[in-house]
């Protein structure tokens, strides 16, 4: 029987031009797991928010949403709140009260229900969760990843027979958010609840997903099985293509046949098949990362030590690296490994009780602060949001000029919102615009500042796959302006696209830094999708392109051809 | 790890410290001040070990001064122990009664360090949450936005820094300016979450119709024995104190009958119960561990 039936529905917010939603219809049957994807914007959440009462938005709407049957606005808000749990994006500001045990609580207290009951379900769902050893603590103590677990353990506590999860893992690390959706798919399948999510990390939730759901502009465009999707979108000739996990791209880069992988582990098997009796040709190792002269080096770190209090224990333990002139510089490793506060010690944010830091040759504490920011170091941090503190865009942007003439102020500012495609926003307030917009006006901000050094920290998180390379070509463009960018990064995947050399940062210092292609070869874990499923024949290869391109070459295919699967 | 008071029911604690305030502050009797002190020193270093030593001699010395000083502003009494600032008496009398006013502060604060150790906020509106479930879920909310709101403060002063707006060191008008962007930006933060968690809290069913509570402690046996004896030792030192007027506040020694005696006993009664808490809980284990 189906769950949930939209009819036709068509939304519109108040005093928007368009639809957020055009005529969409859907059904989602009990027990499916139905993943919705599309690019920020595209009204997945507006359309999540219309199947609970309690979160449908202010504004025009016709047609119909059932739940079991009956019209959705029947279901009294009791009955709904039980049914129907619903865990948002942001961890932090989902969460009502202080303690773990009573945030389990919460919501069973609001539905009335007796305290044996109450007694018995919050203890089921802490040891279902692996909570009992955080039970008492206080959730301002909780990581971003224990914090989105909670708020999903505490829906779960009223036994609802759907879960909504409006991209609930967009605010977490790879790690944190194998870890949630890991967790999503054991609810789907050892208890039968209906699973709706919505997600732009489609690596996991692919080959989890029973259906998936396309939206575009508010439009349903497709809904069909992960890989009928993929057939799809492909046929179409979509930009969506790019946001398909690596096994599905590589397959239709490389025009495969056979049954289209989903994981790492099908793919494996899917290209020892493709690659059967062809030449693999030896490949020779890309070259490493070339020492350079301390002179051409833009950041230079000499046995930094930092803590940030006395008794507490050091974060950063003698970190050393050379970050080259002009080059784009990736930091990767684990959650609290110390690599933000590296960038801080290189901004002065955070002061090191031993050690040097160099920037341009010269000591750091030797700048006058206004000396230093202003057109040589600009930092991005992980929040873009804590960088607005005005009622709109513009005036962001104007902010970061003082002291210069009318209109050269505005015509810079009008220059760079171009640049960064931000123009449209000018008007807007800051909190207004989606993650992937919040991230760019900031980096708007940050740019105004003209630094030669270019500090960035978690720039690809919450953000589509769309912007990911719009942002990698923004920083492209810097690179060929000669500006030296540092970024610090969880997702391997970007960093062994763009960067030019990636380190590897753990236990408060550099352990490694190579060129991409050398880094991830060597690492047999902490590499990307790509470079997993194709290691045993392509060591060398990192990204889906390096893939395609080689597997198209082994086939004795011409450049045009190779060029074209790239492009996919 | 709930040992001692706080493993008892928040209601027995909330009944412990009321009792041992009302006792310190009406009986300033010094025998009983003394055991007031003693027992409260005790527990506070059971509970806290060598990082109360800090706070206590602080406390310890703020005490003594408090108590020396008093005769310099009190010249009354007939025992003069010297004259100072030409002539002024300083006088036995008000050196006592500024150490028993000492004294009795340096207990008071005692029972309230052990109250905070014990006592956690949940436990306060645990107990007194149920007269008004919404107050107090209020209450709880404000308690979590506390390091919510230092958290996002920090994080915003920081992103200022990152790109050279940082305050220290400019101008005064130039500080002001930037503190008050700082708290603008914090302002539309909190209305941001506030709206998010409104919505959080609706789609999990609040206000969809009567609220419970979940049981967080219950009460058992043991509690209601302890009750029971913190009860008739509170009654007993409340009755024969005020008999033996141990709760004249004064400059003399009072006198001391065998009223003022039986109510010591009861104070003590009292008072010993956390400490004979957790020494019975630290013997048992000793017994516990040599037995395996």
């Amino acid at each position: 029987m189906a769950h949930f039936t939209i009819e036709n529905l068509t939304f519109a917010y108040p005093e928007a031009g368009k639809n957020a939603l055009q005529d969409v219809s859907l059904q989602i049957q009990e027990g499916e797991y139905l993943v919705l994807i599309g690019k920020s914007g595209s009204g997945k959440s507006t359309l999540l928010r219309h199947l609970k009462t309690a979160l449908t938005p202010h504004g025009v709407r016709s047609g119909r949403v059932l739940f079991s049957g009956k019209p959705l606005e029947e279901a009294g808000l009791r009955e709904q709140s039980a049914k129907i749990g619903y865990v948002m994006q942001d961890p932090d500001s989902q969460i009502v009260t202080d303690k773990v045990w009573h945030e389990l609580a919460f919501g069973l207290e609001s539905l009335g229900c007796d305290q044996r009951t109450m007694r018995l379900r919050v203890a089921e769902m802490a040891s279902y969760f692996g909570i009992q050893d955080w039970f008492h603590r206080d959730v301002a103590e909780l990581s971003g990843g224990q914090k989105q677990l909670l708020n999903l353990a505490s829906i779960m506590a009223m036994q609802p027979e759907v879960l909504i999860l409006d991209e609930p893992t967009s605010q977490l690390d790879p790690i944190a958010a194998a870890d949630f959706l890991n967790t999503v798919r054991k609810i789907n399948l050892e208890l039968g609840t209906t699973v709706i999510l919505s997600e732009h990390r489609l690596e996991e939730v692919f080959p989890a997903a029973d259906r998936v759901a396309v939206l575009e502009e508010g439009r349903l465009m497709a809904l069909d099985t992960p890989r009928g999707i993929g057939r799809r979108l492909r046929a179409e000739g979509s930009d969506m293509v790019a946001a398909l996990p690596a096994p599905m791209r590589i397959f239709y880069g490389a025009e495969g046949g056979g049954e289209c992988p989903l994981t790492v582990r099908e793919g494996r098997s899917w290209l020892s098949r493709e690659m059967e009796g062809r030449p693999v040709c030896r490949e020779t190792p890309p070259a490493p990362l070339e020492e350079i002269p301390a002179a051409d080096a833009a950041v230079v770190l000499k046995e930094v030590w930092f803590r940030y209090e006395k008794d507490a224990p050091d974060v950063l333990r003698g970190v050393n690296l050379q970050v080259p002139r002009g080059s784009l510089f990736a930091v990767v490793g684990g959650n609290g490994a110390g690599k933000s506060t590296m960038l801080k010690a290189i901004c002065h944010i955070c002061r090191p009780y031993r050690g040097k830091v160099l920037l341009e040759g010269r000591k750091v504490e030797k700048y006058r602060p206004d000396e230093l920011f202003q057109g040589m170091l600009a930092m991005l941090p992980q929040d873009p949001k804590t960088l607005f503190v005005k009622k709109t865009v513009r005036e962001e942007l104007l902010e970061m000029l003082p002291g210069r003439g009318g209109e050269e102020r505005e015509e810079r500012v009008l220059k760079i919102a171009a640049e960064l495609q931000v123009a449209d926003l000018l008007a807007q307030h800051p909190y207004d615009l989606s993650g992937g917009e919040q991230q760019r006006a900031a980096l708007a901000k940050v740019l105004l500042l003209e630094p030669k050094i270019l500090l960035l920290d978690e720039p690809t998180k919450g953000i589509d796959s769309f912007y990911k390379k719009t942002l990698a070509e923004i920083l492209a463009g810097l690179k060929r302006k000669g500006v030296t960018i540092l970024l610090v990064s969880h997702d391997i995947e970007f960093c062994a696209q763009y960067a030019d050399a990636v380190a590897m940062f753990f236990d408060g210092g550099v352990v490694t830094a190579n060129t991409p292609g050398r880094f991830f070869a060597e690492n047999s874990f902490y590499t990307t999708a790509a470079n997993r499923m194709s290691r045993h024949l392509f060591p060398y290869a990192v990204t889906a392109d390096d893939v395609i391109r080689r597997v198209c070459e082994s086939r004795g295919e011409g450049k045009e051809r190779i060029r074209r699967g790239e492009r996919q | 790890m709930a040992r001692g008071l706080a493993g008892v029911h928040p209601a027995v604690g909330f009944l412990f410290f009321f009792g041992a305030a009302a006792l310190t502050m009406f009986f300033a009797h010094p025998a009983y001040l003394l055991a007031s002190l003693a027992l409260a020193c005790c527990y506070y270093f059971l509970l806290k070990g060598r990082a109360g030593l800090r706070f206590f001699f602080g406390m310890l010395a703020f005490c003594l001064l408090v108590g020396l000083i008093n005769p310099l502003f009190s010249p009354r009494g007939e025992r003069v122990l010297f004259t100072w600032l030409g002539g002024r008496p300083y006088t036995g009398e008000a050196l006592f009664y500024g150490m028993t006013l000492g004294g009795m502060f340096l207990a008071v604060s005692l029972w309230f360090a052990c109250y905070n150790q014990v006592m956690s906020g949940d436990k306060f509106t645990y107990l007194f949450g149920s007269r008004a479930p919404a107050l107090s879920l209020v209450l709880c909310m404000a308690l979590r936005l506390v390091p919510h709101f230092r958290g996002k403060a920090r994080r915003i002063r920081e992103g200022r820094r990152c790109i050279g707006k940082d305050p220290a060191g400019r101008r005064r008008g130039e500080r002001m300016q930037a503190a008050m962007e700082i708290l603008s930006a914090l302002m539309s933060c909190a209305l941001e979450d506030a709206a998010l968690t409104a919505d959080s809290m609706n789609s999990r069913g609040y206000g969809s119709g009567p609220r419970t509570r979940f049981p967080r402690y219950a009460a058992k046996a043991r509690d209601g024995f302890l009750g029971g004896w913190l009860l008739v030792c509170l009654a007993g030192a409340a009755v024969c104190g005020a008999i033996g007027g141990a709760g004249t506040f004064g400059a003399e020694l009072p006198p001391f009958g065998a009223a003022a005696a039986l109510g010591l006993v009861f104070e003590g009664g009292f008072l010993a119960v956390p400490v004979i808490l957790h020494g019975k809980e630290a013997w048992t284990w000793r017994i516990l561990q040599s037995r395996i």
